[in-house]
């Protein structure tokens, strides 16, 4: 558990946090407890998520860092995306899995993962099958038409912050 | 000791020095733990992490092998202790260590450092590094000069093709293998069995062979093939089949030139030795093959018949004889090679076969440069070398092999049949070059020609009669 507070520490010295992270921060105030975290990713530019922000759980376990965090989006701005689990939120990505997982590999490396899956998914290994075909067939306007149709009435960034925190 | 990098660091300002130091700070931190490292590895693919870190990352590490966390290469070979990043870490601790102030925040966390460091040193001294992950495993290692198999690199015992399923285990050693090979010729072989290359009666029998192969215990199998398990994949019969063309071209390039030998007596056995050759190589080709078989049959014949346009009546009369010699060596010969072919593989007892046709014959040849005047004795020796009879004691075991493998037997015998045919046509010649040719006998050597007849015949005989006792019960079946 030392190196996620050396990663705490090293967060909380950053002067800004990489593109699209809107905050990345342990969800309890008191510095004791860094196993569970918050943080809030934006839609990459020139991905239909653009302008829309999500929030996910991190979950440390105490192998960390031999074994990867556990993220998956939070229940209430689970993005329609083909690598992620529409109704539990879960994530497939491959270098949070533990056979390839790195220990180099930091907190703050896996969010930024997460905000290049939205920009990029993966229909190899799909937790959405109907987008995953589209994708599959190369229909990408219809991909992109159909995510944002879910996005329409998506909640504000705001009220993500407001809510969840 | 004052090279360029080194006057033009002194004339830098006081920030790009900082800013280097700190670089250089930064690389003795391990990048797993985010702490310095006092006890640096360096990985074969050259990073480097703390002893700890490493020795947690690959005992925890999946079954997909050690591999270097930094950049996914697999590590084959125990990362080595880098002293220079120790050196630089020391220098630095040294030199700041003077401030009284921090000289107790220095003393505790070196002095943990100091416990980390003993550790490897005990570890390193039992030879337990990283504990005991590379001491107590093997590599699977392939020689793609040698046969292109995954060894096991403690016992070079050849690995199970799919052992990444088995356990990571060798099967003879039971040592972990800790790396993942795939058997690049394994694959180019199993390209190479294409149904579209084998007839459907060809393709039955390679299923059938392959499902029999299977069935014997591993005991009998590890007993009798040795360093043969990759004939368990079928994809070898094609390699096999394709070693035994070669062997043919060769026999072919031996035959034509032994027509032109001038001398009779030199020539008899050679004939004899290559006709068992050839009639080996054809039941094998029969077994696997059977247009190519048919095809060498061709050329055989062809080859027989220059003979007899060629040559006088002697050495037609000998070629005859060494034929009926061969189908009686042959069937001997095959029926151990049967016995083998139920436990283990055809293959490889073929390939044996091979070796032991090709050993006598090497030795042979050499006696044979050596004198012409080898007496009917010589002969009479060289055949009891090929004929053994005790392995037809054995014959009740062999009826009950023959009876499991009915199917293939027919096809064999066709082929005997075909076989006895050639050497009833080629007495029959025999018989009317004799009358007409009476005179060429008439020869220096004509004498040793007279006794080596006799003895010939005799040798015959006997053989003739073993032979039956083997065909006969397998004719019954049928």
């Amino acid at each position: 558990m030392s190196r996620i507070i050396k990663e705490y520490n090293h967060i909380r010295k950053l002067n800004a946090l990489p593109d699209n992270m809107t905050t990345l921060h342990p969800v309890s105030n008191a510095t004791s407890d860094l196993s569970n975290w918050h943080s809030i990713i934006l839609g990459p530019k020139d991905s239909p998520y653009h302008n829309k922000s999500f929030l996910l759980e991190i979950h440390i376990p105490t192998e960390y860092p031999s074994i990867p965090p556990v993220i998956k989006f939070n229940k209430n701005s689970i993005p329609p995306h083909c690598n992620v689990n529409f109704t539990t939120g879960e994530i497939c990505l491959n270098i949070l899995k533990n056979e390839n997982w790195s220990p180099v590999w930091n907190l703050l490396y896996s969010v930024q993962a997460i905000i290049q899956l939205l920009a990029y998914p993966d229909p190899s290994s799909p937790l959405n099958i109907d987008l995953s075909r589209l994708l599959t067939l190369k229909d990408s306007k219809a991909y992109n038409s159909l995510i944002k149709y879910y996005l329409y009435n998506f909640p504000k960034p705001e009220l993500i912050c407001d809510c969840e925190i | 000791m004052s090279g360029l990098l080194h006057t033009s660091l002194i004339q830098r300002s006081k920030k790009t020095k900082n800013k280097l130091l700190i670089q250089i700070l930064d690389s003795t931190v391990c990048s797993i733990c985010q702490d310095y490292m006092f006890v640096p590895m360096v990985t074969p693919c050259g990073h480097s992490f703390c002893y700890g870190c490493l020795c947690s990352w690959f005992s925890s590490s999946n079954v997909d092998g050690l591999s270097c966390p930094h950049c996914r290469t697999s590590i084959t070979s125990a990362p080595y202790f880098n002293s220079t990043l120790k050196q630089w870490l020391e220098i630095f601790l040294d030199t700041l260590d003077d401030n009284d102030k921090i000289k107790d925040i220095f003393k505790s966390m070196t002095e943990g450092k100091e416990e980390s460091f003993k550790k490897y040193q005990k570890d390193k001294n039992n030879d337990q590094l990283y504990n005991g992950v590379f001491s107590e495993t093997a590599l699977a290692v392939i020689d793609e000069d040698d046969d292109g198999i995954a060894r096991c690199s403690n016992c070079h015992w050849e690995l199970d093709p799919d052992f990444e399923e088995g356990g990571n285990v060798c099967p003879h050693c039971n040592t972990r293998i800790r790396n993942h090979v795939t058997s690049t010729s394994t694959n180019v072989r199993t390209e190479g069995f294409q149904s579209s290359e084998y007839s459907e009666d060809e393709l039955e029998q390679l299923q059938d062979d392959i499902t029999r192969q299977r069935e014997p215990s591993e005991d009998s199998n590890n007993n009798i093939n040795n360093g043969n398990a990759d004939n368990e994949e079928s994809p070898n019969r094609k390699s096999i089949t394709n070693i035994f063309d070669d062997k043919a071209s060769e026999d072919d390039e031996y035959y034509s030139s032994e027509i032109d030998a001038p001398s009779t007596t030199k020539f008899r056995p050679k004939t004899n030795k290559f006709g068992w050759k050839a009639n080996i190589y054809k039941q094998r080709t029969t077994s696997y093959n059977d247009e190519a078989g048919i095809n060498d049959e061709l050329d055989m014949d062809s080859d027989l018949a220059d003979f007899i346009a060629d040559d006088d009546e002697i050495e037609v009369e000998e070629l005859d004889d060494n034929e009926d010699e061969i189908d009686g060596i042959r069937i001997k010969h095959r029926t151990p090679s049967n016995d083998g072919y139920e436990v283990t593989d055809g293959f490889s007892d073929d390939d044996d076969d091979n070796q032991e046709t090709l050993g006598p014959l090497s030795n042979k040849e050499d006696m044979l440069n050596e004198s012409e005047s080898h007496d009917s004795e010589y002969y009479e020796r060289n055949h009891s070398g090929f004929v053994s009879g005790d392995s037809l004691d054995d014959s009740a075991e062999v009826q009950e092999l023959m009876k499991r493998r009915s199917r293939k037997r027919i096809i064999e015998d066709d082929e005997d049949d075909e076989v006895e045919e050639i050497g009833s046509k080629k007495i029959a010649s025999k018989t009317t070059t004799k009358s007409d040719d009476n005179q060429d006998l008439e020869k220096s050597d004509s004498d040793i020609m007279d006794l080596l007849d006799g003895n010939q015949t005799s040798n015959n005989s006997s053989k003739r009669q073993r032979r039956y006792k083997v065909v006969v019960p397998d004719s019954d079946e049928d």
